[in-house]
């Protein structure tokens, strides 16, 4: 009995340093864009009452443009989820079904790109955006965030795909159903999961990238967030409350939509961390 | 007459026509199959995800390796010459380029090692079944969904010389002999670096490892026991051989992730001070557009790929090899 | 299959629907950074240029209102990458980007349009000379500045010390200013790496030391650049961090300070961290943002020039900023047109007041405005002594230059030894053609 409470006070001791080192960085975060310029330079751990303000967000959105780069973002990150997801369980299903000559070529040439240094490729890509027309266009953003999210997304679905036995197919396709009708009606809603985890993570890496969207972007029609807050860094006059304020408003949707799929995204971890 | 010898001879054209045939014929039988229509349906479905992932990333990667041998500068980009290893070789003899790369290893391996040990520790604590223990999963990943550009913001002000959290807290304890500027130390700003790729990463190992953990057998641990096999015993000879293709998975991806990233360098300290964060990213992407060097940068890029394949293949040997122990 | 092309196609048209920037018509493309920053000057300008553009610019012209990317490094990458199809047709930038894009054959001489133009003699000459690489000007200046010493009047007062008028006074002042004052650095000074105020700190410096010239020249005969200065020189500035952060306890710079970039330079000055600071006019726009600020700026400081070193000329350095026209552009007349509604009269005394700089036109200097401003007065003064730099690629040099200094107040390097470094390194450069 005494064994066990120990364990269980060292298991929370253990818990507890992790989630403070982990949060705390973010809650300083957010009560630093709470407080007003002067209270963040007096250098006092915790804000008075009357220090606390909201004039650093009305700051922030003050800035017409916040809107175009929140919607910018939005957008582009979910066209990026939606073509990966699309795309992907596409090729995932071909991979996993389908005898293909040359099939293990492909993939490795699918997957080979992931390994690519982004630096190493930035200057030809542009180039050949530029030769297309895609420069400082949604569309162009939209293919560049899934080329590189997309290897990913085909290995770990194509994992997927493996594990859900072919006998569901069989039996799909006995009573008439169509190939493509298997992967829709069989596969998406017995893959989920994974297929969270695959539109998450594209998500959540097109939301974040700062490199190709710094190169493809020029105007304000395809600026996004990172862009943005980066020049609030750089900007000739640095105020950390708007700033923090400004990265507040640029964590609150990933959040939001990740305390939307965090359970399906455990469980899509699970299931891919144990085949095999 | 006529019609007898036409006849015959159409008869005999009709022959040798339907000879030549034959094989186009069989040819376009065979395209009409279920096999080869399954198989073209497959290289279908196959195309648009293929398409996007070749399309945007073969011909840039083959252009920047031709122009590794090149001494292309972005001012004069139709004036090149074609210079064979040159490149490589002013590469080597670069002791920036020698600091990035040795800084690179030294990341990524560190990084990922730590990354591993601490994950699997994190694991562990997720893993058991404590009141609220469903809040501390679900929570888990938060740091990894942050855009990098926050997490770097969050940092640089935690790091601020006066303001900063750090130094704060440090003169709290009464350890305010200690404050700095961190970020623009040369001894801690690599450290800094580290510890930001470890913030955002390990819940990731530990919430993956956790998945893992789950599925192993409980029986397993019992009979371990009852058998004397202590806690360190039963890690390494139940839990770890479980574990090994999904810490083989996480290893190769964030060596790819943490070899290649830019944005924490570039974003935080810019490669400074005194070249104390130079990594190989950061590096080739200054001389590309400080320089406007393409070529020499483009050989940066090269080396940087086959270190990198280098490291994966590595990992793959030494974790497959612990596994068969 | 039957599923896939609908939701694939709208997914497209969708995406094409929001892709901007399809531009018919004659519209010009202009790539202004202050007016895609975000910042204190962007909605002065934008509004200005809503109500100017269409009363100035000839029927027919319109400019397009995406001005380019919001900083200036990303501008000149992108520039040099695509500026050759002839977008956009007007680029404002700075100095060394002109020099770069000069390079690459990527704008065009000016000289033919500018002659004609009757406003041409209101620029300070040495603003039109930054700009003139082999006889031939680039651009149009619209914005200019140079680098004094901002001291607290009331903390040198305090202490019984006169503005300094050599490096060694002002060392010592520091130093007195941070023994002496609570919390209060006697001296600040840029020393991030890839900030580009470090760079412009030192040259600064530096030009005091070499008579006014930049440390390279170019050899007509060998047509290269080579050296125009000394490994002694490089190792006097050198020497100056160097004693800054080392020389005196507790040291003229607070050594917590070092890798500061320039924001927190002109943050902790405002905030009252530092007493002294070479500095440019753009720190007075800080007056608005609160009172401490506001006390600093208009009540307690004082403007000099750089003190000098033993032996050292008055100079400082000169920043220029051109607004060019794109050597591939398909309406060169009408790209004209629009630099000179940018840098008219109107413009530039609207620019200086909401930048907080000084203007490079004599006749905006002069007006009533400006002539009572005592901020811009005391900066307009040291606009002669200004010295532009060199038309080379000074992005390798900046990077050798700051490797050298942080050598220097890291660790303690002795500056005579990285000085000479620095030299053999720079010489190499020029050598090998990489300038």
């Amino acid at each position: 009995m005494k064994r066990r409470t120990v364990h269980l006070l060292l298991t929370y001791l253990g818990l507890l340093i992790t989630y403070v080192v982990l949060l705390l960085p973010i809650l300083w975060l957010v009560i630093s864009s709470f407080r007003t310029n002067d209270s963040i330079q007096t250098g006092r751990l915790l804000p008075t009452l009357s220090e606390l303000t909201v004039r650093n967000y009305i700051e922030v959105f003050a800035i017409n443009a916040v809107f175009v780069f929140l919607l910018n973002s939005a957008i582009i990150a979910t066209s990026v989820m939606l073509l990966v997801v699309l795309f992907g369980s596409l090729a995932a299903y071909a991979l996993s079904r389908f005898t293909l000559r040359g099939k293990n070529l492909l993939m490795l040439s699918a997957l080979l790109p992931q390994f690519f240094p982004y630096v190493l490729i930035l200057i030809p890509f542009y180039v050949l955006m530029s030769n297309f027309g895609m420069v400082d266009t949604h569309l162009g953003l939209v293919l560049t965030h899934a080329s590189i999210t997309l290897p990913f997304a085909v290995w770990m679905l194509t994992g997927y795909f493996n594990a859900i036995p072919r006998e569901l197919d069989q039996a799909a396709l006995i009573d008439g159903c169509s190939r493509i009708g298997v992967l829709f009606r069989i596969i998406y809603p017995t893959a989920l999961p994974g297929l969270v985890v695959a539109g998450f993570f594209a998500f959540v890496v097109s939301w974040g990238d700062y490199l190709f969207v710094s190169i493809l972007s020029q105007s304000q029609s395809t600026q996004t967030l990172p862009i943005a807050l980066q020049s609030f860094m750089n900007s000739l006059q640095v105020k950390w409350g708007m700033i923090t304020a400004g990265t507040v408003v640029a964590i609150v949707p990933t959040i939001a939509f990740f305390s939307l799929v965090q359970r399906r995204l455990v469980t899509g971890l699970t299931a891919g961390a144990v085949k095999n | 007459m006529e019609r007898n010898s036409t006849t015959r001879y159409s008869n005999e054209l009709k022959t040798i026509n339907c000879k030549r045939l034959i094989p186009l014929k069989r040819w376009f039988e065979y395209l009409g199959t279920a096999e080869v229509r399954h198989a073209a349906f497959g290289y279908a479905l196959l195309a648009p995800a293929v398409g996007v992932i070749l399309g945007l990333n073969l011909y840039p990667t083959l252009t920047g390796i031709l122009n590794s041998f090149t001494d292309q500068s972005l001012l004069n980009p139709n004036a090149w010459r074609f210079i064979a290893w040159q490149n490589y070789q002013k590469l080597f003899v670069d002791p920036v380029f020698r600091v990035s790369i040795l800084h690179s290893l030294i990341l990524t391996l560190s990084a990922v090692f730590l990354q591993v040990a601490l994950g699997l520790a994190v694991a562990h604590l997720l893993v058991r079944k404590v009141p609220g223990i469903h809040w501390f999963r679900s929570v888990a990943m938060v740091t990894w969904v942050l855009p990098i550009i926050t997490e770097v913001v969050m940092f640089r002000f935690l790091a601020l010389p006066n303001i900063g959290l750090i130094n704060l807290l440090l003169a709290a304890v009464g350890l305010g002999s200690m404050a700095r500027n961190w970020f623009g130390d040369p001894s801690f700003a690599f450290l800094l670096i580290l510890v930001m790729h470890l913030w955002r990463n390990v819940p990731f190992y530990g919430v993956a490892f956790m998945a893992a953990m789950q599925a192993i057998p409980q029986d397993l641990y019992e009979a371990a026991t009852i058998d004397g096999a202590t806690a360190w015993n039963r890690f390494r000879h139940i839990t770890l051989p479980h574990l090994r293709y999904i810490i083989l998975v996480m290893v190769v991806l964030h060596i790819t992730f943490t070899f290649n990233n830019f944005d924490f360098v570039y974003l935080s300290t810019g490669g400074g001070p005194v070249d104390a964060t130079e990594v190989l990213a950061t590096y080739i992407y200054k001389q590309a557009w400080s320089g406007y060097m393409l070529g020499y940068a483009s050989a940066g890029g090269v080396v940087m790929l086959v270190t990198l394949v280098l490291l994966v293949v590595l990992s793959r040997r030494l974790i497959g090899g612990f596994a068969e122990q | 299959m039957l599923i896939r092309f609908p939701q694939r196609k709208l997914l497209i048209a969708a995406c094409l629907c929001l892709s901007g920037g399809f531009g018919f018509g004659k519209e010009l493309e202009l790539w202004f950074v202050p007016m895609s920053q975000e910042g204190p000057q962007k909605a002065g300008l934008l509004q200005w240029v809503k109500e100017n553009f269409p009363k100035e610019l000839p029927k027919g012209i319109t400019v397009a209102p995406n001005y380019g990317p919001p900083i200036y490094q990303d501008a000149q990458q992108k520039f040099v990458v695509q500026g050759r199809r002839g977008k956009p047709d007007v680029i404002e930038g700075v100095l060394e980007g002109m020099i770069a894009y000069q390079k690459a054959g990527l704008i065009a001489p000016i000289d033919d349009l500018l002659n004609q133009w009757p406003e041409k003699d209101h620029f300070i000459p040495s603003t039109i000379k930054a700009l003139t690489i082999n006889g031939k000007v680039y651009g149009v200046p619209y914005n200019t500045n140079v680098r004094v010493l901002l001291y607290r009047k009331d903390l040198l007062q305090k202490y019984n010390l006169q503005p300094p008028k050599t490096w060694e006074e002002m060392l010592a002042d520091a130093a007195t200013i941070s023994a002496k004052e609570q919390n209060v650095a006697g001296l600040a000074l840029t020393t991030k790496a890839g900030s580009v105020r470090t760079f412009q700190e030192f040259i600064s410096f530096f030009f005091q030391v070499n008579g006014g010239q930049n440390p390279f020249k170019y050899d007509e005969a060998a047509k290269k650049w080579s050296m125009n200065t000394s490994a002694d020189k490089l190792g006097q500035v050198l020497a100056l961090y160097h004693d800054a952060f080392f020389k005196a306890t507790p040291a003229a710079v607070n050594q917590n300070t070092r890798g500061n970039d320039y924001q927190a330079t002109d943050a902790d000055y405002v905030a009252g961290k530092s007493a002294m600071v070479p500095m440019g006019p753009w720190i007075y726009s800080y007056r608005k943002t609160g009172e401490t600020a506001r006390k600093i700026l208009e009540e307690n400081t004082g403007v000099a020039p750089l003190p000098l070193p033993p032996g050292g000329s008055q100079a400082t350095y000169l920043e220029v900023k051109p607004i060019m026209i794109n050597a591939a552009t398909k309406n060169k007349q009408e790209s004209w047109n629009v630099i000179k509604v940018l840098c008219s009269k109107d413009f530039v005394a609207m620019d200086a007041k909401l930048e907080g700089i000084n203007p490079p036109r004599q006749d905006v200097a002069d007006l009533p405005d400006f002539k009572s401003d005592w901020w811009q007065q005391a900066f307009t003064q040291q606009i002669a002594t200004g010295v532009a730099l060199a038309p080379i690629n000074w992005g390798l040099v900046v990077n050798d230059i700051t490797e050298a200094l942080q050598k220097v107040i890291y660790q303690n390097n002795p500056a005579d030894k990285v000085g000479e470094e620095l030299y053999n390194t720079l010489q190499q450069r020029a050598q090998n053609n990489q300038l």
